[in-house]
């Protein structure tokens, strides 16, 4: 499989690794932030089986209109307190078309954490390679906010 | 976080219901019964989505007929890109949450 498609985002947090690191598997905690605002997390909605082979699932529900939106992170690595790789299935219906790879790397600086998310999209399709010339979002929204 | 007009733009792209609006829209203008009619939604809840759209410049509203058909101003985005700002959303979001619920669990306030 290729990477076609790969995001990644760098938070740095005023809190112990270890603290940022449960964040991840706690089903408590994850009722808390893994869904972006506007978006809940129902407590009944959360399942998390923390081991390699295991998942995380959840859904986030849009108190607006009711409309769920599952979440499925299969856990394919753990290396506590530093490392989270997950596979996410293909949900087209979400704008998803492809299976994708979620890495959780997480340093410690100090007291501080910085964590490094990259996600991926795969697909076998190599013409949907680099070369199509992914530009950078960015560019795109300057591009845009400039008309 | 300052509300500049890209975190206005990460935070409405956020959402799957207003990405699956920005699709529909992909296809070609529509009226807010036309968008309401995929989802379970009534259509309140599509001016809603809507009125986050707009506000993030990432479609237009005619002023002009009665039925204010839409259209999509992102013209420039393609599916590749919008799969990443959808990513690239939704990611930032989980992480304003985190930072917002570490320093809850540290009995920190902000």
């Amino acid at each position: 499989m290729t990477a076609a498609r790969e995001v990644q985002i760098t938070r740095t947090f005023d809190a112990p690794r270890e603290l940022v690191f449960r964040a991840w598997l706690d089903p408590e905690q994850i009722v808390a932030w893994m869904a972006p605002a506007g978006l809940e997390v129902p407590r009944s909605s959360v399942h998390v089986d923390a081991r390699v082979g295991g998942r995380i699932s959840y859904s986030m529900l849009d108190p607006s209109s009711g409309q769920e939106y599952p979440v499925i992170f299969e856990i394919v690595e753990i290396s506590e307190p530093e490392l989270l790789l997950f596979e996410s299935p293909a949900q087209p219906e979400l704008g998803f078309p492809e299976r994708t790879s979620t890495r959780v790397v997480l340093e410690e600086e100090g007291d501080k954490t910085t964590v490094t998310i990259t996600q991926a999209g795969h697909t076998d399709e190599t013409i949907r390679d680099a070369e199509a010339g992914w530009s950078s979002i960015l560019e795109k929204l300057e591009a845009l906010l400039a008309q | 976080m300052e509300t500049d007009q890209l975190s206005l733009t990460f935070a409405a792209l956020a959402n799957p219901t207003r990405r699956a609006i920005l699709d529909r829209l992909a296809e070609g203008e529509a009226t807010v019964a036309e968008l309401a009619k995929p989802f379970p939604v009534s259509p309140p809840a599509i001016s809603r989505h809507l009125k986050v759209l707009e506000r993030a410049g990432l479609i237009s509203r005619s002023r002009v007929a009665q039925s204010r058909p839409t259209t999509l101003r992102l013209e420039p985005l393609d599916e590749a890109d919008a799969w990443m700002h959808a990513c690239r959303a939704t990611w930032e979001g989980r992480m304003d949450r985190l930072g917002e619920h570490l320093d809850r669990i540290q009995g920190r306030r902000r």
